[in-house]
Parts: structure tokens; C-alpha cells; sequence
């Protein structure tokens, strides 16, 4: 943890590190605090896409120009910040793709099939190239942090599909950047294939749902 | 009265009573407690006078008095649960919105409740 928040600092020194503690019971908020970092401290656990809201929203409200989200493991290269940040100057959200430069990243079983067929499927919606919507290394513009501090559903496993279909019904640009993964510093993977399984089965219902909604809001706007 | 009736009189009764209670002890909301207290009542009445429930299903063309009866029954208790899981919605919604003003405000000032760690 003290590790990650100092090479961010190293990596972008005229950012600020804000890490938020979804309701652990180890060290992890102290740690990030003392390697310099601002920490959000939730009450109780709400998943990651709860604990990005609570991000953006401090974000918004302190009038921020991009937000970067990484995990705390360390995958995230910190050196990629800077050209994440750089592509936002064509859109709202940027997501760096596992996928698109080098191959060696690879996953296997049902989160491969679910990440085959959402980046076909958000590729469409979005009419952009984008390999890995399930990414959780993408930087936010203004406009995006407005948004999704709102609109970003308070559930488990809400961060990445939903926030692609909330862009796109809020008009907001996606594109993506290819990154090179580093090794994670610590903790293990966070998908098992019982909880793979369970997000392919909800990503489907967001994709399906989302779908009548985009049609509904054309349908709307052409009459 | 026959015997049907009667155990019919008395669920709405049980019914009634037990939802007065629930409000009086605070523990279901009088918002909610309407509701209740009317299928209790709609009960009643049917048991003691159950060739209203007759006279209306042949109207309305259901062949079997029961069988509008449990359909009835599945709508409203459909209906209910699908209001349950709003509600519940929505409460999840402002309890995540007070976990992250709860979350932004120990940022901003780490001693507002008590030390700032997870309780």
C-alpha cells in the first residue's frame, strides 16, 4: 500500500493520492496516510463501485480536472498516469487496456468469456475500439466525475459495465490507451470463478437492460 | 355461520389485531399499516359473507369462486414485494450517500466521530 501511493507520488508529483478505505480492518488507511496520501474512510464496506463514487465525489466538489482510478495492489503502472491523463483531452473517460499493446496479460475461464463479450458488446455502444472494459485503471474527466459521482449505482461488482452505459446515456466520450501491467506488489486476484461466474451473469443483465435503455432514449429523442 | 366462516372471521381478526399492535409497538410504519389493515378487513367480510366473493368472480367470468380468490392474492402479494424491493432500493441508495458524506467528513476533520477508523 505505502509502496503504490509512493510511486504515484514519484511518478505524478503535482498530484494529489487519495485512497479510499472501504471498511477494512487492517492498517491500510494509516499506511496510505503516512506515505502521504489522502484517505477516505467508509463506515462499512460498499464494493468498488461505492468506493469510486465516494472518490469522484470528493473530487467534484474540490472542482478536480481529472481523477485517475488504480488499484491498491500495484499492477497499475503509475508511470502510465501522466498519457491517461494527456488522452482526456479527447475524451471523458480513458480506460487503460490490459490488451491492447502487449499480449502477455491473460485470463482464462468465464472472466475471459465475460471480458470477450462485454468489450465486443461496449465497442459497439460506444462505437470506439475498446478490449477491456473490465479494467480498473482509467482516468475520469471533468464531466465523467460529475456524472458518475452521481449516477453510479450503489452495488457490488457496479464499477466497470455500468459506468460505460451511464457514459454513454450522458453523451460521454470513451476511448482507450494500451498499458503494460506491472506484477502485483501484493494480495491475490480478486475474481475466484464462483464470483467470475456471478459477474458475467449481472454483466449480462446491466448489457440487456442497458440496451432497452439506449433504444428507449433514441426511440424518445426521435419522436 | 359455518365452521369455514368462522376460522375465516378470525384470520382477519388475528390480522387486524396483530397489525394495530406492530404500529402501537413502532415496529411497522402507519404508512405501510393501511395496507394491512384492509386485507385483514377484506378477509373478514368475505368469511362471514362469502356470497359477495361468489356472486363477483361469476361476474367477472372465473369459474371456480377460489380460483379469483388466490389470483387476487398473487397479484397483491406480487405488487407488495415489488414495492418491498423499491423501497429497499432506495434506502440503499441514501445509505450509500450517507456512508460517503460519513466518509468525506472524517477526511476532512479524522476526530468527528470519536477516531475515524471502521467501527
Amino acid at each position: 500500500m505505502g509502496r503504490v501511493v509512493n510511486e504515484i507520488r514519484s511518478s505524478v508529483p503535482d498530484a494529489q493520492v487519495l485512497v479510499v478505505d472501504d471498511g477494512s480492518h487492517d492498517a491500510t488507511g494509516s499506511v496510505a496516510r503516512r506515505a502521504g496520501a489522502r484517505v477516505l474512510t467508509l463506515p462499512f464496506n460498499v464494493g468498488v463501485g461505492g468506493a469510486l463514487r465516494v472518490g469522484l465525489l470528493l473530487a467534484a466538489r474540490e472542482g478536480a480536472s481529472a481523477v485517475v482510478q488504480c488499484d491498491s495492489d500495484g499492477q497499475h503502472p503509475a508511470k502510465s498516469i501522466g498519457s491517461l491523463v494527456a488522452a482526456l483531452s479527447h475524451s471523458d473517460i480513458v480506460i487503460g487496456s490490459r490488451f491492447a499493446g502487449d499480449r502477455d496479460y491473460q485470463m482464462v475461464g468465464p472472466r475471459r468469456w465475460a471480458s470477450k463479450l462485454l468489450g465486443w458488446a461496449m465497442s459497439r455502444v460506444h462505437n470506439s475500439e475498446l478490449d477491456d472494459v473490465t479494467s480498473g485503471f482509467r482516468a475520469f474527466g471533468p464531466n465523467a466525475i460529475r456524472v458518475l459521482s452521481v449516477e453510479l449505482p450503489p452495488e457490488y461488482l457496479a464499477d466497470t459495465i455500468d459506468a460505460l452505459v451511464i457514459a454513454k446515456s450522458h453523451g460521454l466520450i470513451v476511448s482507450q490507451l494500451a498499458v503494460e501491467m506491472s506484477p502485483r506488489l501484493a494480495g491475490v486476484p480478486s475474481h475466484g470463478p464462483l464470483k467470475s461466474g456471478v459477474y458475467l451473469g449481472r454483466s449480462v443483465l446491466v448489457l440487456v437492460l442497458s440496451l432497452a435503455q439506449l433504444v428507449g432514449q433514441r426511440i424518445w429523442r426521435s419522436s | 355461520m359455518n365452521l369455514s366462516s368462522a376460522i375465516g372471521a378470525v384470520a382477519g381478526l388475528v390480522i387486524y389485531s396483530v397489525v394495530v399492535w406492530l404500529v402501537l409497538r413502532g415496529r411497522l410504519n402507519v404508512r405501510f399499516s393501511g395496507l394491512w389493515l384492509m386485507v385483514g378487513l377484506l378477509v373478514a367480510v368475505l368469511a362471514v359473507a362469502p356470497e359477495l366473493l361468489t356472486r363477483l368472480s361469476r361476474f367477472l367470468g372465473f369459474s371456480i369462486p377460489s380460483n379469483f380468490l388466490f389470483f387476487i392474492a398473487v397479484v397483491f402479494l406480487s405488487l407488495l414485494s415489488l414495492q418491498v424491493s423499491m423501497s429497499i432500493t432506495s434506502l440503499d441508495k441514501k445509505v450509500q450517500r450517507l456512508a460517503e458524506e460519513i466518509a468525506i467528513l472524517r477526511e476532512r476533520d479524522p476526530g468527528v466521530d470519536g477516531d475515524g477508523s471502521s467501527p
